[in-house]
């Protein structure tokens, strides 16, 4: 995706890309390939970088759509309870 | 002074290589020039192999108009020549438009955004690339590879 989108914005590849395909499609390519890393990234992971990177580069080269989709699900699935850790309670 | 030649051996024969997939594996034969994507998950990873083998072919040349298009003399190149015993379309150093481009030099380029589009498409014949999680080996790197091969 990365390439295709530098593509998009150079003038000279971006007309031969435009025989290829459309604009509309290339923005929902870039938002399947994100739904894809959305659904297995986990927070702080590598993938969640490559997340962030594509979804800043479509958002300059303008092949986000016009809705930007969020990042992967960030909250974390334990809490302190779980893990058994004592409370800090304030005297 | 850049003049143009008809045939590049080494790039040919790495296509024609590759094109033979359908001696290699005939059962699984398709038309690669249309990427259209597989239903079942055995020729599906075969196309996005394929494809991803294009994209290697053909990306020296979309990367060298990436760059002779964007980059001034003082910065450095992106991508390093081929050595000299390989036989490919050479971009002129002062190369900037459209029309300083050799035709081979585009047609590869064009060929090499085909290919982009078609791997990125491989998968999209198994539903939905974003609920339905991709069964492979692995699945990190493969997203991983979505994001910065294509």
């Amino acid at each position: 995706m990365v390439t295709l989108q530098a593509a998009f914005v150079n003038p000279i590849l971006k007309t031969l890309l435009e025989r290829i395909i459309s604009k509309e499609e290339l923005v929902e390519l870039t938002r399947n390939t994100m739904a894809f890393l959305q659904l297995l990234a986990t927070p702080s992971s590598a993938l969640h970088s490559d997340w962030k990177i594509l979804r800043a580069m479509s958002l300059r080269s303008g092949l986000l759509g016009s809705h930007a989709p969020q990042g992967p699900n960030t909250s974390s699935s334990f809490s302190s309870s779980n893990m058994g850790d004592i409370a800090m309670g304030g005297q | 002074m850049f003049t143009p030649r008809e045939h590049f051996p080494t790039i040919a024969a790495s296509l024609l290589n590759l094109k033979s997939i359908d001696i290699i594996a005939p059962n699984f034969k398709w038309d690669a020039s249309k990427g259209e994507p597989a239903k079942d998950i055995l020729a599906a990873r075969l196309r996005a192999k394929y494809y991803g083998a294009e994209v290697i072919t053909y990306r020296h040349f979309v990367l060298k108009i990436l760059e002779r298009s964007t980059t001034s003399e003082r910065e450095q190149q992106i991508t390093g020549e081929y050595l000299p015993n390989i036989e490919a379309p050479v971009v002129a150093q002062d190369a900037t438009k459209i029309e300083d481009f050799d035709d081979k030099v585009l047609q590869y380029a064009h060929e090499g955004l085909r290919a982009l589009v078609h791997s990125t498409k491989a998968f999209y014949g198994l539903g939905d690339p974003g609920k339905e999680r991709l069964i492979v080996t692995n699945v990190w790197g493969t997203a991983h590879a979505y994001v910065f091969l294509p």
